[in-house]
C-alpha cells in the first residue's frame, strides 16, 4: 500500500518541503496527482479539481505566485524517483512510466529517441505526473458471488468498462479476494500477468499492493507470453490479466481457457455492443469462452457495476450497483 | 658495554621499523586501487546483467568485498536508501568524506573515484558500461602506476630506515 513518504521521497528537496506543506500525512486524502512540468507551476489534483501550489505551500489560482518548476527540480526528481538507476528502468522508460516504491505510478514525457521504428529511450524529461495510487479493499464484495464457480473456480470473466471508471482496482481486488478465497469460498492459485504494473504495483518484483496469499505475479511482461509461461510454470487455478486488446493476447487466452485455467480479463469498452465491434476480442465473445461479462460505468460514481452478463449475454443483475470499500 | 649493544639493537629496530611503516603506504594504496577495481567490476556486472539499482548493488558489494573501499560502498548505499534526497554524486561525496581518513589513495585516484559518482546511474545499461569500462582503463594505469612505484619506493624505503638505523648506531657508539 502506498504511503505518504513513497511519494515525499521521489520528489526534489524543494518541491518535497512546498508538498509537505501543503499536504501532510493526515491531509493527503483525495490528493490524486502531482504535476512537475520544467518551467511552469508546480500543480496538483486533489478531488477532481487541480491547482497552482505556491512557495510557501498554499494553493493559489495566480500563475505569478506559483512556484516554478526548475531543471534542477525535474534532474533530481528522475534521479530519485529511479534512486539513481536510470539503467534499471529502461524498459519502463520507454513505456514511459516508473513504478514507485509503495506502487504510485509516475508517468514521463520528454524527448523521445527513436532506432528501428521503435522507442529506444526517453531523454531531456521535462514533464513529470505523479499518480498517487490507493487500494480499495472490499469493491469487490458485491460481484464475487457472481464469479465464483462452486465448488473449486472461477467463470471467465471479462470486465469491461471505459478508461478511469476502476477496472483496474476492480481487477485488483478480485484477485485479493479469490486468491484469500472467503466464506464458503476455498482460495485459488492467482497468477497475475502484469504488463504495467499496475495490478500489483511492484517495485523490484515485490507486490506492493496486497494481492492475495496465493498470487504469483510476473511482473513487466507481455500478457500472451506470461499466460502461456505461468501455466507452465506455476500451476495457477486463475490467471488474472489487464487490458487485453491485440491479436497474441487473444490467442494466449483461447490456449488458457483450453488449458483448464480460469480467466479474468479487463477490456477498454463502454458496453457489450462495443466489445462486439472490437477487432480479435469479439472472437472470444462469439467462441463463448467467457461465462460472465462485468460493465463498468461511471453512473453512480467511479467504479459501478452498471450490469453483469452470463455468457449466452443474458442480465444477471438488475440495476446498477456500487462496491463499498472496506 | 650491554647497554650500548641494546640501545644500538633498539635504534636499528625502530629506524628500521620507521622505514617499513612508511613503505607500507605504497602498499595499502595498492590494494586500495586493486580493491576499488574489483568493485567497478562488480558494479558493471550488476549493472548490466541484472539491472540492480544502486543502491542494492553497492550494499551487495559492500558485503561481499572487504576494506575501507568496500566500506565506501555500504556508505554509498546506505546515504542512498536513507532517501533524504541525495543524488547518487552528493551520496558518493558523502561516503567519501566519512572514510577518507581510512584511505591510502591520492588526489589524482580520488578524482577517478569522484568522477565514478557523477557518471554513475544516469544513463542507460550501454552506456553505463561504456563508461564503466573507461574509468576501469583509467584505473589500470593508476594501478600500473602505483605498481612501480610500489617496488621503487617500498624496498627503499626499508632500506633507508635500517641503514639510517645502523648509521646511527654506529656514530652513537
Amino acid at each position: 500500500m502506498g504511503t505518504y513518504d513513497d511519494i515525499l521521497n521521489a520528489l526534489s528537496i524543494r518541491i518535497r518541503e512546498i508538498i509537505k506543506r501543503y499536504v501532510d500525512v493526515n491531509t493527503w486524502e483525495g490528493l490524486e496527482e502531482i504535476r512537475i512540468r520544467e518551467g511552469r507551476p508546480l500543480m496538483v489534483i486533489r478531488s477532481g479539481c487541480d491547482m497552482m501550489l505556491a512557495q510557501r505551500g498554499l494553493a493559489t489560482l495566480d500563475v505569478k505566485r506559483a512556484y516554478a518548476v526548475s531543471h534542477e527540480d525535474i534532474c533530481e526528481t528522475v534521479e530519485l524517483i529511479s534512486e539513481s538507476s536510470i539503467y534499471a528502468f529502461e524498459d519502463e522508460l520507454k513505456n514511459g512510466y516508473i513504478t514507485l516504491r509503495g506502487g504510485h505510478r509516475v508517468g514521463l514525457t520528454g524527448r523521445v529517441i527513436m532506432e528501428n521504428g521503435n522507442i529506444k529511450t526517453l531523454r531531456d524529461v521535462t514533464c513529470l505526473n505523479i499518480r498517487v495510487t490507493r487500494e480499495l479493499k472490499g469493491v469487490s464484495e458485491k460481484v464475487i458471488g457472481y464469479i465464483y464457480r462452486p465448488p473449486h473456480g472461477v467463470y471467465n470473466t471479462m470486465i469491461l468498462s471505459p478508461p478511469m471508471a476502476g477496472k483496474t482496482t476492480l481487477l485488483r481486488d478480485i484477485v485479493r479476494n479469490i486468491s484469500n478465497g472467503g466464506p464458503g469460498r476455498p482460495g485459488l492459485k492467482v497468477g497475475v500477468v502484469d504488463e504495467r504494473s499496475e495490478i500489483a504495483g511492484c517495485y523490484n518484483g515485490v507486490p506492493q499492493n496486497d494481492v492475495g496469499i496465493r498470487t504469483d505475479v510476473l511482473d513487466c511482461c507481455p500478457k500472451d507470453l506470461g499466460m502461456l509461461l505461468l501455466i507452465r510454470s506455476m500451476s495457477p487455478e486463475v490467471i488474472c490479466t489487464d487490458e487485453i486488446g491485440r491479436k497474441p493476447d487473444v490467442e494466449a487466452i483461447q490456449e488458457a481457457c483450453n488449458a483448464g485455467v480460469g480467466i479474468i480479463t479487463t477490456v477498454h469498452a463502454t458496453d457489450i455492443n462495443e466489445l462486439n465491434r472490437k477487432p480479435y476480442v469479439n472472437m472470444l465473445v462469439t467462441e463463448g469462452l467467457f461465462d460472465r461479462y462485468i460493465v463498468l460505468g461511471n453512473s453512480m460514481g467511479k467504479g459501478t457495476v452498471e450490469a453483469i452478463y452470463d455468457g449466452e449475454l443474458n442480465f444477471l443483475t438488475e440495476m446498477p450497483m456500487r462496491g463499498d470499500s472496506s | 658495554m650491554m647497554l650500548k649493544i641494546a640501545g644500538a639493537i633498539l635504534i636499528v629496530a625502530s629506524c628500521s621499523m620507521g622505514g617499513v611503516l612508511y613503505s607500507n603506504k605504497y602498499i595499502y594504496r595498492l590494494d586500495n586501487l586493486k580493491s576499488l577495481s574489483i568493485c567497478i567490476e562488480m558494479l558493471r556486472s550488476e549493472i548490466v546483467y541484472s539491472h540492480m539499482p544502486l543502491p542494492e548493488a553497492s550494499r551487495i558489494i559492500g558485503e561481499k568485498v572487504k576494506g575501507p573501499i568496500a566500506d565506501i560502498f555500504s556508505d554509498f548505499a546506505d546515504v542512498l536508501r536513507s532517501r533524504k534526497g541525495y543524488t547518487a554524486h552528493q551520496a558518493l561525496e558523502v561516503a567519501l568524506k566519512n572514510n577518507a581518513a581510512k584511505l591510502s589513495i591520492n588526489e589524482e585516484e580520488m578524482d577517478l573515484f569522484r568522477t565514478l559518482g557523477t557518471m554513475i546511474g544516469t544513463s542507460d545499461t550501454i552506456n553505463q558500461e561504456k563508461s564503466l569500462n573507461l574509468l576501469s582503463k583509467q584505473l589500470e594505469l593508476l594501478i600500473n602506476k602505483a605498481i612501480k612505484e610500489r617496488d621503487k619506493n617500498v624496498k627503499m624505503y626499508r632500506n633507508l630506515g635500517l641503514l639510517s638505523g645502523l648509521g646511527l648506531a654506529i656514530l652513537l657508539i
